[in-house]
């Protein structure tokens, strides 16, 4: 039987506190808890607190609280006097030897009911994050609901309770031990989505991925609380349709919802976005092979003051990819542009040397190629100093009309071990 | 033992009026809710359906708990989602509980501020239900023209019947990040074991009885299945997000085994073009034919789009990646089997290219006419080591050129477009059809390519590779000829007979 016993044992108890464990009394009536909240904030332990009112007398009273079955941290127990008539304070706690149990000696001005209120920690109850998105039907926002499910393997049946699972609303339930609960911890509506379209050669080399970003704050409607990490469900509700009086949605897709602070942004990924192509080719830089690296020069100083030059082991790297981008998204029938973001993982210092858009035009024999300007639809991102982005908004384009983004990177100051070969004159 | 194929797919719903708050004293009133619908969504990238009912509760004021099993299925746990649709201001759902030890059962508790009938939908996913495009094509004798017709098949191995349900299919690639079979078996958090397998057999026996009656009952109130249908269900198409849905039009059974083949597609005079690729990727030795055609409204004669039923025209949804067989009719209309293959999915406005396998009727020779190894130039480096000068081992530079001969010859009595990869392993400066570049005579290592006598369009797929077109006449023979020379740079030691290491 798992079971949290608190018995009030009054009276004197000048001789009592000398006798053995086993000589204890117990009460047979118990005080009911009146109120108990279970905290599961923290991720290790488990606070609960209940509040019981137990009958005083005037003098030394005894109160014992056992417990079995259930992983209670003994030190971690605290009692505390709320509401009482007269002071009451608490003496000592005992701790009777091989028992889940102790029992207070507390002394009490008057004799009269008191409040009281345990705390104490316990181990085996969890709680973990789940997301639900409804998108709206334009991509343009969500109802992002998060739910906590929270296990309890503590052994302890709860009854009426308070549960905090972490995040969002307090809930009042029935909680039995072995019961999961899942429950709605809290709602944000019209939560703007970022509809994303992201092609990363160093994760998938041929498809290009939708990702839908959404800020943690107040002006994106959310910012109340950090993100905990879950898995989000994506749902879209579809068109209203004749014979469906009730709005369909179609599942989008999931994925892990990392942490997410407050004035954080999360990325998720739904699924390939199978419309918008992009195929990336390593090129020569413009110049030919001897442009692949830039050999450095620098002052050298002799001891004896003399200036002269030489090479020291760094020099600059350049690397140009070509992207080819193809777009056939379309809406209602008609061909769209699209948002598309190019990402590139490069290191140390480095700068984006040249830009060029071409626009491709025909097919095999009688393909034309003309150098577009870029500057309205391109812009390159530093995210760090390993990261790039390149924001792209391609236009639509056919089987006879496509896109060739050259990007030159310029790597630069390359630590190397090649000793610069001079030739024997 | 419950017979998989007798399962409904609405499971059991009891539910339950507790008009106390006492959870365990009181069950007052179980009852069966009227199912009123399903909805199956199909997903073909990864095995999920989506299952839809909808119902109608009857509920009391006060608390209502509403109990949902689904031994034996492979239904996840984690994705039971349970919707008011109407009176959502007097109606709450407070929460969802699993019980100790079971991963196969569920209690809604639902508080409730009228008496009456509500409707519910209940959403889950499930495992076991798939679905692939497959395309049978049938080209005329000229190659020119093509009838295609796609279809859909829906294939049913989740042990479970699903009659009367509106089907549909969703082209795209979602993300999953686990996986709904895994789901569904993961046993419950906590102590006991989980699910229908693991109960004893005086328990699975009440279960089973259960669900007998359960079953009966449901049965008793589902209309009757919808009559025969006289033609092929229609397929609406609807984009949606990244993805595509195709709507089968009406009910449709979907049986335990046995798998359901629709028309999705059916378009006459499709224009087809063949064309035949060789490339250093595969090798480099033979043809392969491709079959291209585009994904685009049909036009007529003058140019303009045709008006024509969705089912038979491209161009107004993706074409969802499956198998493709093509046929060739002759003129006495016997079939050739021209090939089969898989297809990648193509969006609207792309164009598809589907292999049908090697051909021998195109060949190509390639012959070395001559090669031969130029400016060698042996130099002495000298390079500094604890802190002295010394000579370093000579490096010779040399210029290695190859003279290529490609003999290609069409057996086709038609005009035919072929397409020739080259890859050479070094970094390629070319002289193809738009002139000689600017660092042709440069003394850097390379591999400079001469293709500009080629009468065709010569383009750089990459830093190695070199494509040309060629635009074949049939019963003529195609000779190209090309030049590359492999410039090699500072290549050693092993080409210096003295190896000398010395101090100046």
């Amino acid at each position: 039987m798992k079971r949290i016993v608190i018995t009030g044992l009054v009276g004197v108890l000048v001789g009592m506190l000398s006798m053995p464990a086993q000589a204890r009394i117990k009460l047979t009536t118990l005080p009911e808890r009146e109120t108990v909240r279970v905290d599961i904030k923290n991720g290790r332990f488990t606070l609960v607190e209940e509040e019981r009112t137990v009958n005083l007398q005037q003098g030394r009273n005894q109160v014992d609280f056992s417990w079995a079955n259930i992983g209670i941290d003994k030190d971690s127990i605290v009692f505390r006097v709320i509401k009482a008539d007269g002071d009451v304070n608490v003496l000592n706690t005992n701790y009777p030897n091989n028992e889940n149990a102790l029992y207070w000696t507390v002394s009490a001005a008057k004799a009269g009911p008191a409040v009281i209120r345990i705390s104490y920690l316990i181990g085996n109850m969890s709680a973990s994050a789940s997301y639900q998105g409804i998108v709206e039907n334009d991509e343009k926002s969500l109802l992002l609901q998060t739910y906590m499910t929270v296990q309890n393997t503590s052994g302890e049946d709860f009854g009426r309770c308070t549960v905090q699972p972490g995040v969002g609303k307090t809930t009042v339930r029935y909680f039995k031990n072995g019961e999961r609960k899942r429950m709605l911890a809290s709602k944000f509506t019209a939560v703007p989505i970022q509809k994303r379209f992201v092609f990363d050669a160093a994760v998938d080399q041929k498809r290009t991925r939708m990702y839908y970003r959404l800020l943690n704050d107040k002006e994106n409607n959310m910012g109340q609380f950090p993100l905990p990490r879950g898995k989000v469900r994506l749902f879209i509700k579809e068109p209203k349709s004749d014979d469906d009086s009730v709005r369909s949605q179609a599942f989008l897709g999931e994925d892990w919802g990392a942490y997410t602070p407050l004035f954080a942004k999360v990325d998720l990924y739904v699924g390939v976005a199978q419309d918008v192509k992009v195929e990336r080719f390593t090129m020569q830089p413009k110049g030919g092979p001897r442009k692949v690296i830039d050999e450095l020069t620098c002052p050298r100083i002799l001891m004896n003051g003399e200036r002269t030059v030489t090479h020291p082991r760094f020099r600059h790297q350049r690397t140009r990819f070509r992207y080819r981008l193809q777009n056939f998204k379309t809406a209602n029938g008609e061909p769209i542009p699209v948002p598309l973001t190019i990402q590139e993982h490069v290191d140390g210092e480095w700068i984006i040397e040249n830009v060029e858009m071409k626009e491709i035009l025909g097919e095999r024999n009688d393909v034309t190629e003309k150098v577009i300007p870029h500057e309205k639809m391109f812009l390159a991102k530093r995210i760090d100093v390993n990261n790039v982005e390149f924001e792209i908004a391609l236009p639509p384009t056919t089987i006879k009309k496509k896109y060739d983004l050259y990007v030159t990177v310029l790597r630069k100051n390359r630590r190397h071990n090649v000793e610069p070969i001079v030739y024997k004159d | 033992m419950i017979n998989g194929r007798a399962m409904r797919v609405c499971l059991p719903i009891l539910l339950m009026v507790v008009l106390s708050t006492a959870a365990l004293a009181s069950v007052d009133l179980v009852t069966l809710p009227t199912r009123e619908s399903t909805q199956l969504t199909i997903y073909n990238s990864e095995d999920i359906t989506m299952v839809r009912e909808h119902r109608l509760l009857t509920v009391k004021p006060g608390i209502n708990r509403i109990q949902f099993s689904w031994a034996n299925t492979l239904i996840d746990p984690t994705s039971i989602d349970f919707r008011i649709l109407d009176h959502v201001d007097k109606v709450d759902l407070l929460d969802t509980t699993f019980p100790s030890g079971r991963n196969d059962a569920l209690q809604w508790n639902i508080k409730s501020r009228l008496a009456g009938k509500v409707p519910v939908e209940i959403r889950y996913f499930t495992s076991g239900i798939t679905w692939k495009a497959d395309y049978v094509g049938m080209a005329n004798g000229d190659e020119t023209e093509m009838g295609l017709k796609g279809y859909v098949r829906v294939y049913n191995n989740s042990g479970e019947l699903y009659d009367n349900a509106q089907v549909r299919l969703v082209v795209g690639k979602i993300n999953l990040v686990e996986k709904i079979a895994d789901l569904a078996r993961r046993p419950a958090p906590g102590k006991g074991g989980w699910g229908y397998a693991a109960r004893p057999a005086e328990e699975r026996e009440v279960m089973r009885s259960e669900f007998k009656n359960a079953l009966v009952l449901d049965c008793a109130i589902m209309p009757t299945t919808s009559a025969p249908a006289k033609r092929a269900p229609k397929v609406v198409k609807q984009g949606l997000s990244e993805y595509f849905l195709f709507t089968i039009a009406g009910r449709q059974d979907i049986k335990h085994q046995e798998p359901k083949r629709l028309v999705a597609l059916s378009v006459d005079g499709v224009p087809l073009k063949a064309i035949y690729k060789l490339t250093d990727r595969t090798g480099g030795q033979q043809f392969t034919k491709y079959f291209r055609f585009k994904n685009k409204k049909l036009l007529d004669k003058r140019g303009k789009e045709q008006a024509l039923p969705d089912m038979e025209n491209l161009g107004l949804s993706p074409l969802p990646d499956g198998m493709v067989r093509l046929f060739s009719e002759y003129a006495n209309q016997d079939l050739a089997y021209v090939g089969g293959t898989s297809t990648k999915y193509v969006p609207i406005g792309d164009r598809v290219e589907v292999s049908v396998g090697d051909d021998t009727d195109i060949t190509m020779i390639r012959r070395v006419k001559d090669q031969g190894i130029s400016n060698v130039i042996a130099r002495q480096y000298k390079r500094r080591l604890d802190n002295k000068w010394v000579l370093y081992y000579d490096l010779i530079d040399y210029d290695e050129t190859f003279v290529y001969e490609e003999e290609i010859v069409s057996g086709k009595p038609m005009d035919v477009e072929a397409e020739i990869e080259r890859r050479f392993d070094a970094n390629v400066i070319l002289w193809g059809s738009e002139g000689k570049p600017k660092d042709w005579n440069s003394d850097e290592a390379g591999a400079y390519v001469d293709l500009h006598d080629v009468e065709s369009r010569i383009e750089k797929v990459d830093q190695n590779h070199v494509k040309y077109f060629l635009d074949m006449k049939p019963g003529r023979k195609w000779t190209v000829t090309y030049r590359v020379t492999y410039k090699r740079r500072k290549v050693g030691p092993e080409l210096n007979p003295e190896k000398r290491r010395e101090h100046l």
